[in-house]
Formats: C-alpha cells, sequence, structure tokens
C-alpha cells in the first residue's frame, strides 16, 4: 500500500523502515532535513523535505493516491490539521494521528481520526509494570 | 457575555482593546508565549492569561464551559483549528470564530464546520456583530484609525460583481468581504461563493478603495451596458 | 519638632487574607493610623477562578469572609479604630487592592506576610508582587518569621 509519514523522528523513521520491509510504498516528510538521518543510507522509501500540513507538500507526496497517512511530527496540532486535511480533504483512507495530550486525543478519535496519545500509553505501561507479577 | 479570546499577537490586541471597552462583555484572552502575555497584562491587566489555548484541560480553568463565544486567531493555523474543535465539540461553545492564516485552509476549516474568516481584526468585530444581532454596539474606531472601514454594500443587477463567484472578481487591493447575506442568510464567504442580486455584502476595505468597490458591486458594467 | 513619620498621612489600607500576618499588618496599621488621626481601610478580596463568573454568589467564600473581616475589626478596635471592612471579588487579589486604593485615594497600604517556602524556596507571594510594582502610594511590607524561627 502507500503510505505517507509525516515527521521522520524516532516514532517516524522506525515507523518507515518497517513499513519498507513489509513491502509498502513509503513517503516520509519532515521540515528538517537532518532528521533523515535517522533512516538508513539505503532506506528504499522516498523522502521530502517540507511541511505535512501544506497542500503542495502532500500533493508532491502523492496524497491523491495514498491509502495510509500517519501524523507523528512533534506538534499535536500540526499532526491534527495534516491528518484532517488528509481525511476530509484528499480522502486517505486510513489516518493514524499521534496526539501527545490525551484529553485531545481522546476527542479527536471521536471524530473519526485514529489517534493515539504515547503519554496515556506511557502511564499504562508504567502502571502495569509497577504491578507485574514477579515484580520485586 | 463571556468571550475567550485565543492569540495575543495583533489581531487578538486590536480585539482586546475593541472589547474591553464593552461593559456587558467579560474576556479573556490566553496567550501561549509567556514574555508576550505579561507584556499585554501590563497594558491590559487581568484579562490576559499565559498558556495553550488548545489544551482541553487548560480552557476548562479559564472558564470554557460558561464561554458563549470563542475567538481563535492566532497565527498557527493548526491551534486556530484544534481550538475552534474543542470549543465546538468538547465544550459545546454556541459559537467561534476562527482566523485561516493560510487561504488554502479554508476549505478544511469550512468542511469541519468551522466559521472560518481570513481576517484582520476588524473583520473579526465584524463578524461578531454580524454572528451577534443581539449585542450589536461593537465600536469600530480602531479600523478607522487603521485607515480600514466596514462597509456593507447591495449587489445590483446589471454590476459587474452580479453573477461571479468571489475568486473570479478582481477586488480592489486589501478588500475584504467578511460575511454575503443572501435570502438563505447570512455566511462567511468563500471564492466560490456566488454573488446575486440583491445580496447584501460586508467588507472590510482600505478607506481609498471605497468608491472603487461600490462602483464593481452596485454601478454598471464599466465595459458593457453603457453605449 | 522632629520629623513624624506619618506626616501627611490621611488614610492607610490593609488587605486582609485571613493570614496571622494580615492580622498583625491590621495592628500595625491601626496604631499607626491612631498616632496621627488616619481613617483605616480594611478589605478583604475573594479571589474568583475563571471558570465561574466573576459576580457569582459564592457563599461559602462570603462567609468566609465576612469571618476575617469581623476578626480584624475587633483587632482595629482594641488600638481604639472603628473601622467597617469592606469585601470584593475578583480575579487577582492585586488588582483588587490597587483599586481600592487608588479610588479611596490612600497614602499607605500595609500588607503583613507569612515566611514561607512552598516550593523550598523562598517566595513573596503574588500579592505582594503586584503591589510593589502597581501600587500608586507608599507599601509597608512587613515580613513576619515563620513560626518555628519565632520560637527559637
Amino acid at each position: 500500500m502507500r503510505a505517507i509519514i509525516m515527521g521522520c523522528g524516532r516514532v517516524g523513521a522506525g515507523l518507515a523502515t518497517r513499513l519498507v520491509a513489509e513491502g509498502h510504498e513509503v513517503t516520509v516528510l519532515d521540515t528538517d532535513a537532518f532528521a533523515f538521518r535517522r533512516l538508513l543510507a539505503d532506506f528504499a522509501g522516498r523522502r521530502l523535505v517540507g511541511s505535512g500540513t501544506e497542500d503542495r507538500m502532500l500533493t508532491e507526496a502523492g496524497i491523491e493516491s495514498a491509502d495510509l497517512f500517519v501524523a507523528v511530527a512533534s506538534g499535536d496540532n500540526r499532526n491534527i490539521l495534516a491528518s484532517q486535511k488528509a481525511k476530509e480533504i484528499y480522502g486517505v483512507q486510513v489516518v493514524v494521528t499521534r496526539v501527545k495530550d490525551p484529553l485531545r486525543a481522546e476527542m479527536f478519535a471521536g471524530l473519526g481520526l485514529r489517534t493515539f496519545s504515547p503519554t496515556k500509553v506511557g502511564i499504562e505501561l508504567a502502571h502495569d509494570a509497577l504491578f507485574a507479577a514477579g515484580g520485586q | 457575555m463571556y468571550i475567550i479570546v485565543i492569540g495575543g499577537g495583533n489581531v487578538g490586541y486590536g480585539l482586546a482593546l475593541e472589547l474591553q471597552r464593552l461593559p456587558d462583555y467579560e474576556v479573556t484572552i490566553v496567550e501561549l508565549s509567556g514574555s508576550r502575555a505579561s507584556a499585554l497584562r501590563q497594558e491590559l491587566g487581568e484579562m490576559v492569561v499565559h498558556g495553550d489555548g488548545s489544551e482541553i484541560a487548560f480552557l476548562e480553568g479559564v472558564g470554557a464551559r460558561r464561554a458563549d463565544l470563542l475567538i481563535a486567531v492566532t497565527a498557527d493555523d493548526g491551534a486556530n483549528l484544534v481550538s475552534a474543535q474543542v470549543a465546538k465539540h468538547w465544550f459545546k461553545i454556541p459559537r467561534t470564530i476562527t482566523r485561516v492564516n493560510d487561504p488554502r485552509n479554508e476549505p478544511l476549516f469550512r468542511r469541519l464546520g468551522i466559521d472560518a474568516i481570513v481576517s484582520a481584526s476588524g473583520a473579526v468585530m465584524a463578524q461578531i456583530e454580524a454572528t451577534m444581532p443581539e449585542h450589536t454596539l461593537v465600536p469600530l474606531m480602531a479600523l478607522e484609525s487603521a485607515g480600514l472601514r466596514v462597509v456593507s454594500m447591495r449587489v445590483q443587477s446589471g454590476s459587474a460583481a452580479e453573477g461571479k463567484a468571489l475568486r473570479d472578481l478582481t477586488l480592489p487591493a486589501g478588500v475584504l468581504i467578511t460575511i454575503v447575506i443572501s435570502a438563505d442568510g447570512a455566511k462567511a464567504p468563500d471564492g466560490s461563493t456566488v454573488l446575486r442580486q440583491g445580496d447584501e455584502i460586508i467588507a472590510v476595505i482600505p478607506r481609498e478603495a471605497d468608491e472603487q468597490l461600490r462602483a464593481m458591486v452596485t454601478g454598471s458594467h464599466p465595459g458593457g451596458g453603457r453605449p | 519638632m522632629p520629623h513624624h513619620a506619618l506626616d501627611g498621612v490621611r488614610s492607610i489600607l490593609v488587605p486582609v487574607d485571613g493570614s496571622e500576618a494580615g492580622y498583625r499588618a491590621v495592628a500595625v496599621a491601626a496604631e499607626s493610623a491612631r498616632g496621627v488621626k488616619a481613617t483605616l481601610h480594611l478589605l478583604h478580596v475573594i479571589e474568583v477562578p475563571r471558570s465561574i463568573p466573576l459576580d457569582a454568589t459564592l457563599e461559602g467564600d462570603m462567609q468566609r469572609g465576612e469571618g476575617v473581616l469581623e476578626r480584624a475589626e475587633r483587632i482595629a478596635g482594641d488600638y481604639g479604630m472603628s473601622v467597617e471592612g469592606d469585601m470584593v471579588q475578583a480575579r487577582r487579589a492585586g488588582h483588587a487592592v490597587v483599586d481600592e486604593a487608588v479610588e479611596r485615594g490612600v497614602d499607605i497600604i500595609i500588607v503583613g506576610v507569612d515566611y514561607h517556602r512552598p516550593l523550598g524556596g523562598f517566595e513573596l507571594g503574588p500579592l505582594p508582587n503586584y503591589l510593589l510594582e502597581h501600587a500608586p502610594c507608599q507599601v509597608w511590607l512587613i515580613r513576619y518569621p515563620a513560626p518555628e524561627a519565632r520560637a527559637r
């Protein structure tokens, strides 16, 4: 499938590498070219320098024929703006959005985005680890 | 009447100056930058609050639940978009007015049901007046001092503007049509809005553009009609 | 004749929030005011969070405020000063105190603060800070030692 990943941080880069390995056609967007250092030199996907909130960049990344859009850039609001654009304007079928603020993640999930909150996940994991069976 | 303004930049500041004159309005200005917030507080006092106006927990604390209107006018379209949706869907604030900095984001805002305008503070004020006819006494003095004015004109038959979509009109420089009132009611127009005879437009314009705009909207077509 | 420290002082304002330091400041103010026949004003400010309207009726806070003012009035009475305190609602106390000082044209605001280190470091608190910066008149700040220091 064709995937666009907005944000080449550790999550974006890791996900891009994995999707390529799974045989998907991947384009990674980041406003900072230096972020692409996180991808291997022989990364088989496309790298594009630019903002995923801008229509011009989204078009260049092939949003019109994309099946998957993942927003994992640094700001919650930018991720939400880009994701809603991908879904509402370009009709991308699957849109996944990272929203750090748990309340905002919950609200936009209610509005139809597939959001996840690393904050919330982190709290759950830490809590489970505290009371894990066999913990000393 | 409680209004929350998100963004203490030039637009938010201009709005605050206007709104604080009005005795029946309680206003809170939310500014993300701490230094900008303290500078604004020096001038505007306790109405200025430092915080993130797109964060639900923070908005709760400044009374979003009892707000009648939320106006998002930061320079960041993502923040404005999120604040407006949080206002609408989480806090059920009856009205929102949202600034779009990049006109290319306008279709998205509209599709999501957000009252969006590409704006200067004067345009926001005009929008407040139009969306809340029960509160029509908003003074527009600041516009005057900036060389701007808010005008209302009715589209005449045979004028250059009649039957045209806004995007196909070459408006005089600086003219901003903020509201079109047609038989269907008032709406914030976009490029595809077509002006019909009898529609009323409300626009923020540089003073000197008045005559030219009036000729377009109410005069007859310069190229045709007349021999 | 020696120069009197309070020459020309006609009125003194004391904000009272229910703290011990606030009440002790009332005593200082009352004694000072009596000496020069100045008037004394007491003000209690209810700080209203933005989540509720400024003019909301806050029964609990008002009752507490009445209690604070009554005690402050009694202290002033001990110095022979008959005072009726005022209570107002505001978003921040500093703003209300300065407004009151301007409106009444007071010459001195006397504010008492308890020594405290809420986060490990000394903090003066928002009210004294605001008054020092914005009050149009003299501000007397009396900082009382922490209880344990007093006991030593």
